[in-house]
C-alpha cells in the first residue's frame, strides 16, 4: 500500500494539473473578490448610499474622491466562494484527473497484475487527493486575502477560529467528494463522468432531485416530514457550510464527509477488484 | 517441475460469447512461446488472464506448479506488455521506470538505468516518452515488464507497427534476455514469419480454442511438406479426399488443393483420383511456411465445420 502511495505521489508531483488546478482556483477567487469590489461601487454610484462624498473648496463633488466606508472581511469572501460551488468544480476536475491518470495511458496494466491487491490502486490515490484539496482550499484563502488586501481599504480577516472550523469541515467534505468522484470514475473508466458529476452538483441541479426524493419519502413511504434527505448529501453541505455555521451544522457536515469518504473508497476498492483492467 | 506456466481449461466468457474456451497451454522454462491466432482469436484475453489483469470465468493456471489464479504471490513473477505500452508520455523513460519500481517496492542501486541499458534506451536522458519512436516505446514497455526481475514476460504484439529496424531491435532484445537472463517469454504476433525466427514453441489459437501446441522441431517437421494438387475438378476431388479420410485440406483457388495430412500417400491419392475419373494436372510435395501452416490449420478446421 505504502509503495503504491509513493508511486502516486511521485507521478502526481510531475503532473501539470496538480499545479494548474490550485493556480486556477486562486485566479478565480481573485476574480470573485474583484467582482465583489466592483459591485458595491456600482450600486453606490446609483444610490449614493454607503459613500462619503467629499466636497472640494471649489464646490465640486468629484467622483474620484469616493471612499468606501463599509468594512470587508476575508471570512465573507470565503463564504461567498463556498456558496458558489466553484471549489467543487475544481476539486472534481482534480479528483477525476488523479483517478484516471493510470487508466488513460494504460500504465495501470504495468502494475495491476503484480501488486498484492488491485483495490489498493484506488485507495492509494486518497493521500494525493487530500493534498490537492488542501492546496485548493489554501489557494482560495490566500488569494482572497491577497486580493482583499489590495482592493479594499478597509479589509480584515474576520474570525479566524470560525474560518478554521469551516475550512476543516470543508476539507473533510471535499475529501469525501473526491472519494465519490474516485468511485464514479473507477466505475465508468473515464474522467469525464467524474467532471460532469462535479459540474452537475455545483450547478444546483441536485436540489430538484432532493426535493423529489423527499416527496416520495414523505408521501409514499410515510417517512416523517422532519426527515430531510438533503442533509445526507455532500453537495448540500459543501455549498452551505460557512464561517457562520453553528457547531451542530459543522459536526453534521464533518460526519457526512467522513461517511462519504469511507463508503465511496470502499466502493471504489470493490469495483476495481472485480473489474477487469482494460 | 516441468512447466513454468500451464493453464487448465482457462475460459473467459463475456455475456454469451466465450472469448477463450477451455484453453490449456504449457510453457516450459526458458522457452519463447509464440501464441498465434487471428484478430479476435482470444490471444490478448488469454494473456490478460495469465498476467492477472482479468479474472477467468472458469479454469485455472499455475506457475511453477503452484495454482496462481487469484494469488498475487505468483503473478508478481510475471511482467506483461499487453497491446500498447502503458507509459506516461510527459515523463522520461527513467521516471516511468522509477514509478513502477516504487509501486513494486524495487530497491536497487540504479535499477532503472540498468534496465534502460538492457533495452538500449540508456541515452534518452530527460526526453519525454511522448517524443519517442514506436520502437523506443515498445522497448520501454519491455523494460517496464522487466521491473522486479520476473521469470515470465508476456508480450502482446510487440512488433506490431514497427519498421524493419524496430522489429530487429525488439527481436534482439527478446533473444538477449532469453539467452542471458533465462527469461521465459510468451509472445503473440501477426507477423508469423518474424515469430518463426526466434520462437521455440507455438500455440495456435482460433475462435477462443487452442488448436495445437507444438515445438519448433515439431512445427518444422509439419511445415516441411504438403501436397499441392492441381486439378480442374476441385469439388469432385474434395469428395474423394474426404472418402480417403483427409479432412485437413484447403482449396486455395479453382484448380488447386493443398493437402496437409497423409503426405506419404501420394500414389494412393493419385490412383484414387484417377479411378474416380478426375484428371490431375499436377501433384507435388512442397515445403510450407509457418504462415501457410497456420492458415491451413485454421482453414482446415473451418472446412471441417462446414
Amino acid at each position: 500500500m505504502f509503495n503504491i502511495i509513493k508511486m502516486n505521489l511521485y507521478r502526481l508531483f510531475r503532473q501539470k494539473a496538480f499545479y494548474i488546478i490550485p493556480i486556477s482556483t486562486a485566479i478565480m477567487c481573485c476574480l470573485m473578490v474583484y467582482l465583489i469590489w466592483l459591485t458595491p461601487r456600482m450600486e453606490n454610484l446609483a444610490t449614493d448610499s454607503g459613500f462619503q462624498i467629499t466636497v472640494g473648496p471649489d464646490g465640486s463633488n468629484g467622483i474620484e474622491s469616493l471612499l468606501i466606508t463599509e468594512e470587508f472581511k476575508l471570512t465573507e469572501f470565503i463564504d461567498e466562494i463556498f456558496g458558489s460551488g466553484m471549489l467543487m468544480i475544481f476539486i472534481s476536475i482534480a479528483a477525476a484527473i488523479i483517478t484516471n491518470a493510470e487508466q488513460k495511458n494504460g500504465f495501470i496494466k504495468n502494475v495491476a497484475g503484480q501488486i498484492s491487491s488491485r483495490g489498493m490502486l484506488t485507495v492509494a490515490k486518497l493521500p494525493g487527493m487530500l493534498l490537492e484539496c488542501i492546496l485548493v482550499l489554501a489557494a482560495a484563502v490566500f488569494s482572497c486575502a491577497l486580493a482583499g488586501r489590495l482592493l479594499f481599504s478597509s479589509f480584515t480577516l474576520g474570525s479566524l477560529s470560525a474560518l478554521a472550523g469551516a475550512l476543516a469541515v470543508q476539507l473533510m467534505l471535499a475529501f469525501g467528494f473526491c472519494s465519490l468522484i474516485l468511485m464514479i470514475c473507477t466505475l465508468a473508466g473515464n474522467a469525464a463522468s467524474g467532471i460532469i458529476t462535479g459540474i452537475a452538483l455545483s450547478a444546483g441541479i441536485m436540489p430538484l432531485v432532493y426535493t423529489l426524493i423527499n416527496k416520495v419519502l414523505w408521501t409514499y413511504l410515510h417517512v416523517p416530514e422532519s426527515f430531510d434527505i438533503t442533509r445526507c448529501f455532500l453537495s448540500t453541505h459543501l455549498m452551505s457550510i460557512s464561517t457562520v455555521s453553528d457547531t451542530k451544522t459543522l459536526t453534521l457536515g464533518f460526519v457526512v464527509g467522513a461517511v462519504y469518504l469511507v463508503a465511496c473508497s470502499a466502493g471504489a476498492f470493490v469495483i476495481i477488484t472485480r473489474k477487469d483492467i482494460v | 517441475m516441468e512447466y513454468l506456466l500451464s493453464t487448465d481449461n482457462l475460459t473467459k466468457q463475456y455475456n454469451q460469447q466465450k472469448a477463450v474456451n477451455n484453453v490449456s497451454i504449457h510453457v516450459k522454462q526458458r522457452a519463447i512461446y509464440g501464441l498465434i491466432g487471428r484478430n479476435g482469436a482470444g490471444k490478448t484475453t488469454l494473456m490478460r488472464m495469465v498476467s492477472g489483469l482479468s479474472t477467468p470465468t472458469a479454469g485455472s493456471y499455475s506457475i511453477f506448479g503452484k495454482n496462481a489464479c487469484g494469488t498475487k504471490a505468483a503473478t508478481n513473477r510475471i511482467g506483461a506488455l499487453i497491446e500498447t505500452p502503458g507509459i506516461y508520455a510527459d515523463m522520461s523513460a527513467y521516471a516511468n521506470l522509477h514509478a513502477k519500481c516504487l509501486a513494486l517496492g524495487v530497491r536497487g542501486t540504479n535499477t532503472e538505468q540498468k534496465l534502460l541499458q538492457t533495452v538500449g534506451l540508456a541515452d534518452t536522458g530527460n526526453k519525454p516518452v511522448g517524443k519517442f519512436s514506436l520502437g523506443m516505446k515498445q522497448r520501454l514497455g519491455i523494460a517496464l515488464a522487466l521491473v522486479g526481475d520476473p521469470d515470465l514476460i508476456i508480450l502482446d504484439e510487440p512488433i506490431n507497427g514497427l519498421d524493419p529496424q524496430g522489429i530487429v531491435e525488439v527481436r534482439n532484445t527478446i533473444e538477449c534476455l532469453n539467452r542471458e537472463k533465462g527469461i521465459t517469454f510468451i509472445i503473440s504476433s501477426h507477423i508469423l514469419g518474424e515469430l518463426a525466427k526466434f520462437a521455440t514453441n507455438y500455440g495456435i489459437i482460433h475462435g477462443g480454442q487452442l488448436l495445437e501446441e507444438l515445438s519448433m522441431e515439431e512445427l518444422l517437421e509439419k511445415c516441411s511438406h504438403r501436397i499441392i494438387l492441381e486439378t480442374p475438378h476441385t469439388p469432385e476431388a474434395c469428395t474423394q479426399l474426404e472418402k480417403l479420410g483427409i479432412t485437413r485440406y484447403k482449396v486455395t483457388d479453382q484448380a488447386t488443393i493443398e493437402i496437409f495430412e497423409h503426405l506419404d500417400e501420394i500414389p494412393r491419392l493419385t490412383k484414387t483420383l484417377v479411378n474416380a475419373g478426375i484428371s490431375i494436372n499436377g501433384i507435388q510435395l512442397k515445403q510450407q511456411e509457418l504462415e501457410d501452416y497456420f492458415l491451413g490449420l485454421t482453414g482446415g478446421i473451418a472446412s471441417q465445420k462446414a
